[in-house]
């Protein structure tokens, strides 16, 4: 197992050196000038914005950029925001942790109402809450979040005032979940049905196998049967559903942050990206990315851990 | 049991991540690295103003551009002249009065006595002055504007603490406006440059009504009262200006009273839900700015100028204007809007092009142009409603235009490198005509990087005869022709003078709209 880890964190930091050297390249190859979304062209003349681009460096050849930006990530410096003008670490590490509270949150909201509902399909197959429920996860599953969220906030925080319309509260628990809860819930949409549809599908196949049938033949209980023999057995792949689903709620922060007026690392880069501020998207691509490989290798390894059949070397 | 184990440490771990930044504080904004300055008194947060508008981008008057940080400046720092609040007049800030020199290039300015600065960097004097004038030319500061000062401003000279003498390179009268709240004329304390360095534009040291508190990027901006401003302070105790991006949630958040001004408003709908809303007061001032389509007149069929008379006929002004604009504007009959003091309210002789398809239909047929090519625009805005309308009616008539939207850098980029066939135009405020002509329709101005993307180069001389003359009757004059020979050519077709909306909760009490660029005087402003 631990050369399997050592492995993939090699791996990753190999896919991480190329991705981000096709960022670097990609971003700048695109039409828009940073610069001009800094300075107001009615305002200045084309010398002083010739000037600004100088000043940052951005007026010599590209492959010059790319080695002095190598040398700078080998350094860890992530560099300076051109719109922001501070350190693109500062940017991240204050935007990070909301990014991961509304992830977190979606994660968890996705399993809470994923998991359970994918059973009771499951164990009614057939009956009228089996299509009640499959309906209800083709809708999720194709519901836009951002659409999903703005009605959220015209009902929750429009119409009924009952939870907040945007922020991240004061700092304490309770505030912070009652700031979580409706855009958690809105970028939990997808994964809700995605989960749901999983569930109820390796369920149902679980329950098909000889040693259900020889739970039942044996007198266990139909509680025992489901959720101790059937349920820990489909879930195995759910959880690797699950995992994937928190790099789709990562991308859907993007949307959601903006929708809700949260800072997040998903707002600070689509913001970056229309500003062309090339340092912030690396940092925030690369931070995705490794968010994205580490999860990945979790649950990997939860894998490995609940089914052992699965053995890595 | 140990894979059990394993797995319920997994998910404590997940689940103490999640609670320590949960109990994070909600704003953690990042020191920068200044040295320590004098620690601001705290105000107990009583009557606070909650303003929704675009991002900050600059707090330092050498280096913003951005008409949006221009509120923002302005409640921050003073000039030593502004802007009425009503009007474009000049009226004195930082000087009490001025004095002009009988060959016109010098003045006079007396500063007001007792002015202090924020954070106790003392008073303002006329050292404060030279150091900020001088400041912005300089080249190493690099400030985008100084070109625009150094062009225009021969020296600065301190005659004493409260007098300064500005003497100009000629005795153009506009060029007064470069010392007025825009831009490089607004004033910075030398001591709190001098200590802060690079990091006065994070901790901005001014007069204004308002100090700076807390800067949240993309987020907020908070600004607390001056208790030692100048003219008293300021009824509110904190103004923020908060980034809200998604405008539905913004005006949710206006209804919720959450916030209490929302700026900018350019969705007539949303704009019209608010006029008979008896809880708020709502502004659709202003009208200077421009806004309509521009053409490449280089290649044809652009370049013929049958093309571009059809297709002002195809458009009803009226009617765009009330339902595409939702009714913010008005329909412009030039390119210089009447709010200039030098355009009178009717120019003799002007073109009109009343909507008429079939004339523009005969057009068409006589230039033997059943196909336009491509318009190429951004996405929000009127935009794609304006030009789709356009498309429909050149469909009527047998004439094809493909529209293209592109992403707002994408669509800068083209422009500055005059890749844009045709294409949306709009101006910003401006002190006076010439400015604005000069960027957009003189030659000199041609891409790449300058403005007139149309590559019109008939009205050059009339430009340069304006920016010369002296009389105001002749000035005018000579704009009224330029406004009708723009008219003739139309190398830009205006379709509307716009404004933005402004709506405001009840419980503010004096809000004003604005005179010039974003100049809110916050300061005027209470809260019930």
């Amino acid at each position: 197992m631990a050369t399997y880890i050592a492995r993939r964190i090699l791996q990753t930091i190999i896919l991480l050196i190329i991705l981000l050297a096709f960022v670097f390249f990609l971003i700048r190859l695109l039409p828009g000038d940073p610069v001009l979304s800094i300075l107001d062209p009615e305002t200045v003349t084309e010398e002083q914005i010739e000037a600004t681009r100088r000043r940052l460096g951005l007026d010599r050849p590209l492959y010059e950029q790319f080695a002095a930006y190598l040398m700078r990530m080998a350094r860890g410096d992530l560099g300076q925001s051109i719109q922001h003008r501070q350190p693109v670490f500062q940017l991240i590490r204050r935007d990070l942790p909301h990014t991961i509270h509304l992830a977190a949150g979606s994660i968890v909201l996705v399993v809470i109402f994923g998991v359970p509902l994918g059973i009771i399909a499951a164990i009614l197959r057939g009956r009228t809450a089996d299509v009640g429920v499959l309906v209800f996860a083709l809708w999720a599953a194709a519901t836009p979040s951002f659409w999903f969220g703005l009605i959220l906030l015209r009902i929750f925080a429009g119409w009924l005032g009952w939870l907040p319309l945007m922020g991240i509260g004061d700092g304490s628990l309770v505030d912070t979940v009652r700031h979580t809860f409706l855009p958690a819930f809105a970028l939990s949409v997808n994964g809700v049905g995605l989960t749901c549809r999983m569930t109820r599908s390796c369920m149902l196949e679980v329950m098909d196998q000889d040693y259900i049938r020889t739970a039942r033949s044996k007198g266990l209980a139909e509680q025992i049967v489901m959720f101790k023999h059937a349920l820990r057995n489909a879930l195995i792949p759910v959880i690797t559903v699950v995992g994937t689903t928190m790099g789709a709620m990562l991308a859907g922060s993007v949307v959601i942050e903006t929708v809700f007026t949260r800072p997040g690392l998903g707002r600070l880069a689509v913001n970056a990206i229309f500003a062309r501020d090339y340092a912030v998207i690396e940092g925030t691509v690369a931070i995705f990315a490794i968010t994205f490989v580490s999860i990945n290798l979790l649950v990997d390894i939860t894998y490995s851990i609940i089914d052992p059949r699965i053995r890595y070397s | 049991m140990r894979k059990k184990v394993v797995l319920l440490s997994i998910l404590l771990v997940l689940a103490l991540v999640f609670s320590l930044t949960a109990c994070a504080p909600p704003d953690v904004p990042d020191e920068p690295d200044v040295p320590d300055v004098p620690d601001v008194p705290d105000e107990p947060e009583e009557k606070q103003l909650v303003i929704r508008y675009d991002m900050t981008v600059e707090l330092d008057p050498a280096f913003y551009t951005l008409v949006e940080d221009h509120a923002r400046i302005h409640q921050i720092y003073n000039a030593l002249i502004q802007y009425g609040v009503d009007s474009l007049a000049l009226e004195p800030d930082l000087a009490e009065r001025w004095e002009v020199s009988e060959d016109g290039k010098t003045y006079t300015f007396f500063l007001r006595k007792g002015v202090k600065w924020h954070r106790d960097y003392g008073e303002f004097t006329a050292h404060d002055v030279e150091f900020s004038l001088n400041r912005i030319m300089d080249p190493a500061v690099n400030s985008p504007h100084t070109p625009t000062y150094s062009e225009a401003i021969e020296s600065v000279q301190v005659v004493d603490d409260y007098t300064v003498e500005v003497t100009f390179v000629d005795d153009n009268p506009n060029h007064i406006h470069l010392l007025s709240t825009y831009h490089g004329g607004y004033m910075v304390s030398k001591a709190a440059v001098e200590d802060l360095g690079e990091g006065f534009g994070e901790n901005p040291v001014g007069t204004g009504p308002y100090m700076f508190k807390n800067w949240v990027k993309d987020d907020r901006l908070v600004l607390q009262a001056f208790p030692d401003y100048f003219e008293g302070k300021p009824p509110i105790d904190e103004v923020v200006f908060l980034e809200i991006p998604e405008i539905t949630v913004a005006e949710l958040a206006l209804q919720r009273g959450e916030i209490d001004v929302l700026l900018k408003v350019q969705d007539g709908d949303l704009f019209k839900r608010f006029i008979d809303d008896p809880g708020f007061y709502t502004f659709a001032k202003g009208g200077q700015p421009v806004r309509g389509i521009q053409f490449d007149t280089r290649t044809p069929p652009l370049s013929d100028v049958r093309v571009r008379r059809a297709i002002a006929h195809l458009l009803d002004l009226e009617l765009i204007v009330e339902t595409i604009c939702g009714g913010l504007g008005t329909a412009a009959v030039s390119h210089l809007s009447p709010m200039f003091d030098e355009i009178p309210d009717v120019t003799p002789g002007l073109p009109s092009y009343p909507y008429d398809p079939e004339k523009a239909k005969k057009l068409f047929e006589e230039a033997g142009v059943t196909n336009l090519g491509k318009a190429q625009i951004t996405a929000g805005g009127i935009w794609p409603d304006l030009f789709a309308h356009l498309q429909d009616q050149l469909r009527n008539i047998g004439v094809t235009l493909e529209i293209e939207q592109l992403e707002t850098a994408t669509w800068r980029d083209m422009r500055s490198q005059g890749q844009l066939s045709m294409t949306l135009f709009g101006t910003g405020t401006a002190p006076e005509p010439n400015r604005t002509l000069n960027l957009f329709l003189h030659s000199r101005s041609v891409p790449p990087g300058g403005l007139n993307i149309s590559f019109y180069d008939e009205v050059d001389d009339l430009i340069d005869a304006a920016r010369a003359e002296r009389d105001p009757q002749k000035l005018s004059q000579i704009y009224q022709e330029i406004q009708v020979k723009l008219m003739e050519d139309l190398p830009q077709l205006p379709v509307y003078n716009y404004t933005f909306g402004q709506v405001v909760n009840n419980r503010v009490v004096g809000w004003n709209p604005g005179s010039f660029q974003a100049n809110y005087r916050i300061d005027l402003v209470d809260v019930e």
